[in-house]
């Protein structure tokens, strides 16, 4: 009976024959078009990458085409200048190599750094040995290179030559401190991985009676192969990007290196020396091939890991290890003896690693500490003028790092102004109004620029200017103007990538709750969603601060010198802090000297941890306010 | 009595999967609509579809016509006599001098040929989307306050969209406030953020904020489904008499609850939707079970301690 009910209901509603139905309409509210500012905004940027690149590739394409001139010598393995030879062999395989090497190092390093996150706590609270790891591991990414550089030389390079013979400026020494320049940034990437599938096997796990070692090895491990594998691309990135440590500490000599004692160029280095040394000279045509060959190997790295993190996410948290996954394999055919034997590894890697890189760390800051103590005073900044007169600029300074400083932040000023508006516009496009298309390519271009080495973005300040010499303007020369540009497209992803998660990490309820209430896009995203995420905007700046306040390669190709006084103009040479450290490495005289430049380091060092503490600041505000 | 809004054959599709599967409703021009069904039957859904709010989630399919039989509201409304000012007392009619005459002349154009032509909802441009959520406001489900103080919570959308001159703000707050039951609890803080409100305070707050853009139907999202006991109870009373001035449709899974606010009730299963007598709910075995399974969820809550 109730049935027979139900159904006359049902007939009740569905009486009217269905007309001829109109088509489906499919809706999205992304087909809503950005406004001119953020659209110019988008277009700068673009075009500024799109720029970079074509750059490079221009100067360098008749090199590997063969129709310049000398080019059949770029490609060969001697570089002997004087004698007509330019050949950079050498210079890339020393990338490779010492790259390599570095991230071969850093990995287990990594591995057992995250190891102890997992292993090393004893209740549910992390102890306090674990929390100062975090925190350095955190606090290591903003380290300039430059004050790693700077300080390795003056405290690792004498024990390297006690211990290898010979100068100490090799492959040993740069390897080890690129070893832990690359670490921060796989130690991150490793843990964003494995943190979501060790959470997803918590509770199960366990109550199967497996330890906790086990867990990590055998179920985690597998699960975040992706995960491991791209710490291992991106650490190799980091390592052959770099220009500062290898240029202060490998010893530059063009040769194939063979042992860890041999001196060695990188693609990195020898652009640097290059541009310093060989004034419109053919060695040019070694340069522009070099920053192309390094802008290629970074671009396939970024491809790499982008390809990486896309399978990652393709797979999900439960997914079982497949049964041709390495760590599975080992596990059967070594048998039970073997398994010990890797957990008990493993467990010993989890405070080795910790242990040996806290150590390092120790020492090259206690190092640095100690070594700057004497020039701590007002002398360091403005030398013998006195500091009222100099901070009015009423009298110059000569013996102090006031000069750089001021021409740092100038600098850096600059840098944001001109990448503030292209970085954050394109970062709410990508947010709110890209297509999934345009998010593809778009986020594309960013990851690509922001695996860029920095000296390859100097390198296209260079050749910006060479461009301009041989056509419009024979006069232009290097200058703030086109440092600041440069260091702009450095920091300009950092921008993007910062405006864009902290814009989608927005809850979506305030999106809906803005749209029902009848908000148009432009008045939801001004007046609701921007202010939201200002926090994290604002966090993101602080780091592209940090990024561009701490960058040496960049500037040494676009115009720093060493003394210039204070900053004279937008189109005048200038000086800056980090180069001031680089120059004092190489050029000093006395003791008086050495100290400031350890001074200086301390300085540069303590505002980049002061900037990164107040950005983690911001960014733990804001994720606490949603 | 006439329709406010006619529903013909709407089907919903996320991901090639039919949630809501042609509906044909006509929803009045007073009383309360209320819609009943388990969680995960399309309520949601097909609320949002009412004012095109599917498509702000994700990219969705629509077959069918949502037809709306009144006037968008584009531009400025005064404030009207007949506007709900329960709690307070009512306040008076006034005009300000710089409202735009012609403005007004050309929506009271618009609002009789709207009459005679009904809009088709899913025709309209994205541009005029905003105008269509002014005119059929939403609460939702738990109460989403904008990050801004209290006041600013009212007050920015009247600004932004209701184009509300700025003389006029305090007192639309007030009212707004007032009629929500809310003026005498946060008078003295309105600057203070609204999410320092206790849950209850800032569903009526997200109820004020609506109300004050005077829309012509209200949409409201199992809006007590967050809220304690009490709170419940006195949205419940704010819903009631509310419904005399607002048109409203309202979704809730608890048929008490249904009972106690609607003029009319529709049960909502698996994408379809079926009218219900207001005292028949033995007729449909799976409405029965529902209506079982929440009686006796009612009467096994703990009973608040005074
Ligand atoms: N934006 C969306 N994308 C995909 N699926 C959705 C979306 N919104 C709702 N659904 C699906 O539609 C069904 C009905 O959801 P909903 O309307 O929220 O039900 P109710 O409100 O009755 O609990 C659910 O199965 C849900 O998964
Ligand atoms: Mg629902």
């Amino acid at each position: 009976m109730p049935a027979q009910h139900t159904e006359q209901v049902r007939g009740h509603t569905a009486a009217p024959a269905p007309c001829s139905l109109p088509k489906p309409r499919t809706l999205s509210a992304r087909t809503a078009r950005a406004g001119w500012l953020l659209r110019l905004a988008v277009f700068a940027a673009l075009s500024a990458i799109a720029l970079l690149f074509i750059m490079v590739v221009l100067f360098a394409l008749p090199l590997f085409t063969g129709t310049a001139e000398g080019s059949s010598g770029v490609f060969s393995w001697q570089w002997l200048p004087a004698s007509g030879q330019f050949g950079i062999l050498p210079m890339l395989c020393a990338t490779l190599l010492l790259a390599f090497s570095a991230m071969l190092l850093a990995m287990p390093l990594a591995f057992g750094i995250c190891a102890h996150f997992y292993l090393g706590q004893k209740g549910s609270q992390p102890s306090l040995f674990t929390r100062l790891l975090r925190a350095t591991v955190n606090g290591m990414t903003a380290i300039p290179t430059v004050v790693y550089g700077f300080t390795a030389l003056f405290l690792l390079t004498p024990l390297v030559r006690a211990g290898l013979g010979g100068t100490g400026l090799c492959w040993l020494s740069a390897m080890l401190v690129l070893a832990l320049l690359a670490l921060p940034t796989m130690v991150l990437v490793m843990e964003a991985s494995l943190r979501p599938r060790m959470h997803a096997l918590r509770p199960t796990a366990p109550a199967l009676g497996f330890s906790p070692v086990q867990i990590l090895l055998f179920l985690g491990l597998p699960a975040a192969r992706e995960g491991i594998l791209s710490a291992a691309v991106l650490g190799f990135g980091r390592a052959a990007g770099d220009t500062l440590l290898p240029l202060m500490l490998s010893g530059n000599a063009p040769q194939l290196a063979f042992d860890f004692s041999a001196s060695l160029r990188t693609l990195s280095a020898h652009m640097a020396l290059v541009t310093a040394n060989e004034a419109g000279s053919t060695a040019y045509n070694s340069l522009f091939a070099a920053g192309a060959l390094l802008l290629l190997v970074n671009a396939g790295i970024s491809l790499m890991a982008r390809a990486l993190s896309q399978r990652a996410s393709a797979n999900p948290l439960h997914a079982q290890p497949k049964s041709n996954a390495l760590p599975h394999d080992i596990l059967c055919c070594m048998g039970h003896w073997g398994s010990t034997c890797l957990c008990r590894l493993t467990c010993l890697l989890s405070w080795l690693a910790p242990l040996v890189v806290l150590g390092a760390l120790g020492a090259l800051l206690i190092f640095l500490c100690l070594n700057s103590v004497d020039a701590l005073n007002w002398g360091l900044l403005f030398g013998s003028t006195p500091p009222l007169q100099a901070l009015l600029g009423l009298r110059p300074v000569w013996d102090g790092i006031w000069p750089a400083c001021l021409g740092t932040g100038c600098l850096v000023l600059c840098s944001m102004a001109l990448a503030m508006l292209p970085g954050i516009g394109c970062g709410i496009y990508l947010a709110e109004y890209a297509t999934a298309g345009q998010r593809r390519w778009i986020g594309c271009a960013a990851e690509m620029l922001a695996g860029t080495p920095s000296i390859v973005m100097g390198l296209f300040g260079f050749l910006v200017i060479l461009f301009l010499r041989r056509t419009l303007l024979p006069e232009a020369n290097t200058c703030l103007l086109l440092a600041a540009a440069c260091l702009a497209l450095l920091v300009l992803p950092v921008l993007i990538i910062a405006t864009r998660e902290a814009l989608e990490a927005c809850p979506h309820s305030l999106r809906m709750a803005s749209a029902a209430l009848g908000f148009s896009r432009q008045q939801a995203l001004r007046h609701v969603l921007l202010p939201a995420a200002s926090r994290g905007i604002a966090s993101g700046m602080v780091l592209a601060i940090g990024r561009a306040a701490e960058d040496t390669a960049v500037i040494m190709l676009t115009g720093v010198v060493a003394n210039a006084g204070l900053p004279a103009g937008l189109l005048a040479k200038f000086e800056a802090l980090p180069f001031f450290i680089y120059y004092t490495a190489a050029e000093y005289q006395t003791d008086m000297e050495l100290a400031r430049g350890f001074g200086a380091a301390l300085l540069l060092l303590a505002v980049a941890l002061v900037l990164l503490l107040l950005a983690s600041f911001m960014r733990r505000r804001y994720s606490i306010r949603r | 009595m006439p329709a406010l809004l006619s529903v013909r054959h709407l089907s919903i599709s996320f991901h090639e999967r039919t949630v809501v599967k042609d509906i044909s409703l006509d929803i009045p021009k007073s009383g309360i609509t209320v819609l009943v069904g388990r969680s995960g039957s399309g309520k949601t859904t097909f609320l949002r579809a009412l004012n095109r709010l599917n498509e702000e989630l994700s990219p969705c399919e629509v077959r069918g016509q949502v037809l709306l039989h009144c006037p968008l509201t584009h531009a400025y409304q005064p404030l009207h006599g007949s506007e709900p000012a329960l709690a307070g007392k009512p306040i008076q009619e006034k005009e300000p001098a710089h409202v735009n005459k012609a403005e007004h002349a050309k929506e009271s154009i618009q609002a009789d040929t709207a009459t005679q032509n009904p809009v088709d909802i899913y025709q309209l441009p994205p541009s005029s989307l905003p105008a269509l959520r002014r005119t059929v406001g939403m609460v939702f489900q738990n109460p989403n306050v904008l990050p801004v103080s209290i006041k600013r919570n009212i007050t920015l959308p009247l600004a932004l969209v209701a184009h509300c001159p700025q003389g006029e703000l305090e007192q639309r707050l007030e009212q707004a406030l007032r009629t929500c039951a809310l003026w005498a609890e946060v008078q003295d803080r309105l600057h203070a953020p609204a999410s320092s409100l206790s849950g209850g305070q800032q569903q009526r707050l997200c109820l004020a904020r609506a109300l004050a853009l005077q829309p012509r139907l209200l949409l409201l999202d199992e809006p007590t489904a967050s809220l304690d006991v009490f709170a419940t109870q006195q949205v419940e009373e704010l819903l009631r008499a509310l419904g005399q001035h607002v048109p409203m449709v309202v979704v809730s899974h608890s048929l008490a609850q249904a009972r106690a606010l609607a003029d009319r009730i529709f049960f909502f299963s698996e994408g379809s939707l079926f009218p219900v007598e207001k005292d028949d709910y033995a007729s449909n075995a799976e409405l029965a079970a529902l209506f079982r399974e929440t009686e006796q969820q009612t009467i096994c809550s703990p009973q608040p301690a005074l």
